[in-house]
């Protein structure tokens, strides 16, 4: 690790000025990533902003079709809250999927989000639950959020502050982990709304994204046999050491039709 | 995380658990039930097994299990921890 400037703000005001006056500065949630990046000097920032004292970015609202959710609020609060468990059931079950209890108490919905990993869990919740993400200068639809791998339509000076979701009338996640990981070789969120069937893909691609052909599908027949002999193109899919693009173009099928037998259960 | 982090927090470690010389009866459990070989993954064990009675006192096997996914052992094949963690936790309960 090299070294750097440490610091923890105590409001999000001071955090915004200590990021426009360092060179380089990088913000730390969880530091489930940007931590062991640090640690094999991958990542060499000038200043490290730790927003773990900034209480306003954690907490979950419920507003009726909406929920709002903090940057900061870890895994394990989402996945034990009552609200969410409540209201958005899928999501609570999503982030206890994610990783392992110790990466569960540190890691953080905002953190997820930013870093825009292509094999996390959350931002196939963000596409799939409609989301808006909040900053500290604007609001941004899902749908224009994820721009690439690790890149988001965030800009440098810009503080993620929290994620609003709709509520939809019914959805589920359902994800082929990685066994050592826990990382999603292909996840796939289906959420029903009155408007339509989203459908949200992660893991599979660069970046997670929306499966048009399957939202076609389930939005005129909410059923896995809605799924029967849908063929999920490979192209643009990743091919690694876990799963070839095939494979996991296959496994969009299957994670699709398990997500919506869980929803319709 | 980093230890500047857990400035004005308090920190408790395996060092920390046994009492007056006698030791935790999660620790107990794993010496009786021989929890461990090597010992290496061992206090990473009885502090997460530790957390998670304090979640669930009353684990069974199955949450014993998804609990302990974040620690890897490379010698038991983990049986006796499990058998170790669900004593460990039945003594805590009396």
């Amino acid at each position: 690790m090299y070294d750097f400037n440490y610091h923890r703000p105590a409001s999000l005001k001071d955090a915004k000025k200590i990021l426009a006056g360092a060179s380089d500065a990088k913000i730390v949630a969880g530091g489930m990533t940007l931590l062991p990046a640090m640690k094999f000097r991958l990542a060499r920032p000038s200043d490290l902003i730790d927003l773990s004292e900034l209480t306003e970015l954690r907490g979950i609202r419920d507003a009726g079709d909406k929920m709002e959710v903090g940057a900061m609020t870890r895994h394990a609060e989402v996945a034990g809250s009552d609200v969410v468990r409540s209201r958005i059931p899928a999501l609570a079950a999503l982030a206890m999927g994610i990783g392992d209890p110790q990466v569960r108490n540190r890691g953080t919905l905002g953190g997820s989000v930013a870093n825009s990993d292509p094999a996390a869990d959350y931002p196939a919740a963000v596409l799939a639950l409609d989301a808006v993400i909040r900053t500290d200068k604007r609001e941004i639809p899902a749908d224009r959020f994820f721009t690439g791998m690790f890149e988001t339509a965030l800009t440098t000076d810009e503080i993620l502050t929290s994620v609003v979701f709709a509520r939809p009338k019914r959805a589920a996640y359902a994800k082929f982990p990685n066994p050592a990981s826990r990382y999603a070789v292909v996840g796939v969120m289906v959420a029903e709304f009155a408007t339509g069937t989203r459908v949200a893909v992660t893991g599979a691609g660069p970046r997670a994204f929306r499966a048009a052909q399957l939202e076609r599908a389930l939005s005129a027949d909410f059923s896995a046999a809605a799924l029967d002999g849908l063929h999920f193109e490979a192209d643009d899919l990743n091919s690694d050491l876990h799963a070839s693009a095939e494979y996991r173009a296959h496994l969009v099928g299957v994670m699709a039709r398990r997500a919506v037998a869980a929803a319709c259960a | 995380m980093l230890a500047v982090q857990a400035q004005g927090a308090a920190v408790l470690t395996i060092e920390g658990v046994a009492k007056n010389g006698e030791l935790h009866p999660m620790q107990q459990a794993f010496h009786e039930h021989h929890g461990l070989q090597c010992g290496f993954c061992t206090p990473g064990m009885i502090m997460s097994a530790l957390d998670l009675v304090r979640h669930s006192p009353d684990p069974d096997e199955h949450e014993i299990r998804e609990w302990l996914e974040g620690n890897l052992c490379r010698c038991t094949g983990y049986q006796n921890i499990v058998r170790a963690i669900s004593a460990g936790a039945k003594a805590m309960r009396n």
